[in-house]
């Protein structure tokens, strides 16, 4: 019972940290995304309107 | 029995049909200057300039197919294929309109009309009307994540090309005007030995595409508003392909 009392505690508090991380990770992928973007841009720089 | 007229037909974006040599996006003159044509005059023929500004791979591949289908006659044409391949993450869209991209490509020889089917997605250009806006947003994102996809499409458009030419008999030379970055992937390495390495210039090499290798040599094109090299990189770019041509006979006299 006691290990069981354990568990749901420690998968509630996992729940907590991932979902407070979101903005972060969300705040991570978008950083990476406008890197490689950029380095695209870099790579093929022409415009054609 | 007639003489058969040699023609070189020159395919790709704009590094192939010699953009802003001379400031501007399209002239006789840039065409005339851009290493196809400086080829086609050094192999005595005629050349036939249908790259269009602006074009993807897929257009590259599509304007040799459409060309091909409505204006060769082999009854009459001696030709050869000078193949400039681009960017591998620009993508054609089919559109919901019919578009006019000829205004860009005002000195081409040929306009391959299909591509007025299509928008063009470019990783510089965030889109101009309603179409274009909604999708290009989506469409950047699926270029900047999947190049490993896109690049993988490129290699299956050169061997499209390939077995194209080569069931017609006729002799080709490919080369890349921008490179290709990915060979290392095992899904890339699998297609690469299909490519026939003696007809396409420093297949291997990334270091070799036209646009990348004279920028990185320091050559910058004074007239040029988007960054396209001027008439020397195209003359000294001929040169190699024309040496790897002595070797390896890819293009006829």
């Amino acid at each position: 019972m006691f290990k069981k009392i354990i568990n749901y505690i420690k998968r509630v508090i996992k729940k907590i940290t991932d979902t407070l991380q979101i903005p972060y990770i969300k705040y991570k992928r978008e950083k990476e995304y406008k890197k490689r973007l950029a380095e695209l841009k870099k790579r093929d720089p022409f415009i054609y309107k | 029995m007639a003489v058969k007229e040699k023609i070189l037909l020159i395919a790709g974006c704009s590094h192939s049909a010699g953009s802003e040599i001379d400031g501007k996006e399209d002239s006789a003159s840039n065409r005339k200057n851009a290493f196809g044509g400086i080829i086609a005059k050094k192999l005595n023929r005629k050349p036939i300039n249908i790259s269009q500004v602006g074009a993807t791979n897929s257009g590259i591949a599509r304007q040799i197919m459409q060309w091909f289908d409505k204006k060769y006659d082999p009854e009459t044409m001696n030709v050869n294929v000078l193949i400039g391949w681009t960017e591998s993450t620009r993508l054609e869209v089919p559109s919901e309109r019919q578009r006019d991209y000829r205004t860009a490509s005002t000195h081409t020889d040929w306009y391959d009309e299909s591509a007025d089917d299509y928008f063009k997605v470019i990783i510089g250009w965030d889109g101009g009307d309603e179409e274009e806006l909604r999708n290009t947003p989506l469409l950047h994102k699926f270029m900047v994540e999947q190049q490993p996809y896109l690049e993988t499409q490129s290699y299956n458009l050169i061997l499209q090309i390939q077995y194209f030419l080569q069931s017609k008999k006729v002799d080709y030379l490919m080369c890349s005007t921008m490179p290709f970055f990915l060979d290392n992937l095992n899904a890339i390495k699998n297609i690469i030995p299909l490519i026939d390495a003696n007809k396409y210039y420093q297949l291997d090499n990334k270091d070799e595409a036209f646009f990348h290798k004279y920028r990185e040599l320091g050559y910058v094109n004074e007239k040029a508003k988007y960054w396209h090299h001027g008439k020397e990189p195209h003359a000294l770019f001929a040169d190699e392909l024309l040496e790897f041509n002595k070797v390896h006979k890819c293009l006829k006299k």
